[in-house]
């Protein structure tokens, strides 16, 4: 962004309304007398429980418009008041004002409109500190081979910033974009970018993002959560600069802070975030979106569209499968969705499945999900040093450096080895794989851990060889 | 008391209440595990109703309504048993998981029951009324089982 463009650039993007709305479901059952008493008095039981208690905690005020979803072909009008749109090619999505009343058909109403980062947790440093300081864990774990490092690929990174005055990420090289869907460009609309490439300036970044928080009180680009920089460490943090090196460290990597530094963002923000992804896959070469982020929706939720519409550009989707536990069926969104690549945690230090983890089947019971596993407990990552946590606990050789847990560390490892193996197929091939090619070469090369299941999936996915 | 119930009512009622005690407790979790222990209450409940009043007889479309919800449920289960026992060595098996694994295994046996009764119904069998009548005198229960021609 140059000077002209920062003195007319922004006004930052408001919160949407938060207006909770009850969506009555009904269920009918034709069966005989006595089926249908013994139906009645459970379904009754449970009936009776959750409308008291939604009654209770979300009835919206009598005259609380509602804010939905509707999905409609672009172009096509539509009938509500639009407060927000998205086009994702011949698919638009809008957000839009529903008068009080019954819910029309069609429409997406989300009983929260809150997105989560799945709730991560400092490492426990229990062990002894070489157990975990060092990222030759994940990078011995998943057999990473130097030759293959993801040059050429660019992976994008929905999260809560990066801390791009580290040089670890290598500003201007390897960081090669910030976006910011928090602000949003009076002139066109559109989230504000910093291309570091162009300016890889870090004072002048520091300087214009700390005037937008000075102003508004959010940065713009810079990780105040701390999440999106360990993130991103995982993909890209440069050798020889710490204890923390990333499984891609000559992939390019575009980071798009969709979400406030208490970890939270809202369907309009990531629905904004995955519309910029969707409009620059070719423009930066976007092969890779890993998102360790997500939320229970139904099935049928204008996230979904969103993501499948970028994966129609030929993006690889990873995601955390979540922090809820070995619970079946738990894994939340966009991870649950089909052809996404949903990620569980795994302990690498004792070989188990992480009990935090979110594990299969999701509703589409024949498909393997998540479909793989990688590293999540107490994983070495880089952390903003200005960031502090009680209990923390820092590599006393690099205060950069500290120990994480959550699936969220583990889906960027796999986002990764994915650029490498990207790398090494375009190297053979000289073209970029469909998804079944990559599933097949991730599949045939992981590290299986016994029959396909929907606690560790396909195994550990191996880097090439 | 013991001696005057069937044993099956203690399998029901002990399938019944860990299915609604999982369902509330994955509810905010995951909603899909919630709501197929909120199916699988229903072979519990009949089983229960119909070893305490007796086996009413059920209509074909019942039946069919029954084999279409219960086969996808049953597969749901079948598929979390089989997660667990193959992921075994690399599971960490919380205790919830342990419950959840063994209302699997129950509801498995409960809906596999149903499913033949559904399917004799469907085959056109003569409808076979189970009677449970508790004899206070003996202090046993007798199983009458009369067969009515269709």
């Amino acid at each position: 962004m140059n000077e002209e463009e920062q003195k007319h650039y922004v006004r930052p993007a408001e919160h949407p309304n938060f207006v909770r709305s009850v969506k009555g479901t009904g269920t009918s059952v034709k069966a005989s007398t006595a089926e249908a008493l013994a139906i009645a008095v459970v379904l009754g039981m449970f009936s009776l429980f959750f409308l008291g208690a939604t009654k209770v905690l979300m009835a919206p005020s009598a005259s609380a418009y509602q804010v939905g979803f509707v999905t409609v072909p672009t172009g096509q009008p539509i009938p509500y008041k639009v407060i927000q749109s998205w086009a994702f090619g011949n698919v638009t999505i809008a957000e839009v004002e529903l008068p009080p009343g019954p819910l029309p058909k069609g429409v997406f109403v989300p009983q929260s409109m809150m997105v989560y980062l799945a709730p991560w947790s400092m490492g426990t440093g229990t062990g002894p500190y070489a157990t975990w300081y060092a990222s030759d864990q994940y990078l011995s774990v998943m057999h990473y081979n130097p030759m293959w490092n993801g040059s050429g690929v660019t992976v994008a990174v929905i999260d809560t910033g990066i801390d791009y005055l580290m040089p670890n990420f290598a500003p201007g090289k390897h960081l090669i974009l910030l976006v910011s869907v928090l602000y949003k460009n009076s002139s066109n609309g559109e989230p504000i970018v910093w291309n570091l490439q162009q300016n890889d300036n870090l004072t002048a970044l520091y300087n214009f993002d700390y005037k937008l928080f000075k102003e508004y009180g959010h940065w713009a680009f810079l990780d105040t959560a701390g999440h999106g920089t360990a993130v991103s460490s995982i993909i890209v943090a440069q050798p020889g600069l710490g204890a923390v090196q990333g499984l891609a460290p000559g992939a390019n990597l575009i980071m798009i802070k969709a979400f406030f530094g208490n970890g939270t963002s809202s369907l309009s923000y990531v629905l904004t975030a995955l519309q910029w992804v969707y409009n620059n896959t070719a423009k930066y070469n976007i092969r890779v979106l890993s998102l360790s982020w997500g939320a229970i929706l139904p099935p049928g939720n204008p996230l979904n569209i969103a993501i499948q519409q970028i994966e129609s550009k030929g993006v690889i989707v990873v995601a955390a499968a979540g922090n809820l536990g070995n619970i079946p069926g738990d894994v939340s969104y966009p991870a649950a969705l089909p052809g996404v690549i949903a990620v569980s945690g795994f302990d690498c230090y004792t070989g188990q499945v992480a009990n935090f983890s979110s594990i299969g089947p999701t509703l589409n019971l024949l498909e393997v999900k998540p479909q793989f596993t990688a590293c999540a407990v107490n994983v070495p990552v880089l952390f903003p040093p200005y960031i502090g946590f009680a209990g923390e606990v820092r590599d006393p050789y690099d205060p950069n450096v500290t120990a994480l847990s959550g699936t969220s560390f583990a889906a960027p490892a796999v986002a990764a080895v994915i650029a490498d193996w990207l790398e090494y197929y375009h190297f053979y091939h000289g073209a970029w794989p469909t998804q079944a090619q990559l599933m097949a070469l991730l599949i045939n090369n992981a590290q299986h851990l016994s029959y396909p299941n929907d606690l560790t999936g396909y195994g550990i996915p191996l880097a090439p060889p | 008391m013991a001696k005057r119930l069937p044993p099956d009512i203690f399998f029901n009622l002990t399938g019944l209440g860990l299915a609604i005690y999982l369902a509330i407790t994955v509810l905010f979790t995951s909603p899909l595990l919630a709501v197929a222990m909120i199916i699988a209450t229903a072979p519990f409940a009949i089983d229960i109703y119909e070893s305490v009043i007796g086996r009413p007889g059920i209509s074909r479309g019942t039946a069919l309504a029954l084999v279409i919800v219960e086969i996808f449920v049953l597969g749901f289960f079948l598929l979390i048993i089989y997660n667990v026992l193959v992921a075994l060595p690399y599971s960490s098996l919380s205790f919830l998981l342990i419950l959840i694994f063994l209302e699997s295994v129950f509801s498995v046996y409960a809906i596999a029951k149903d499913l033949r009764e559904a399917y004799d119904v469907l085959s056109g069998k003569p409808i076979v009324l189970h009677y449970v009548n508790i004899d206070r005198e003996v202090k046993h229960y007798v199983k009458e089982v009369c067969q009515k021609s269709e």
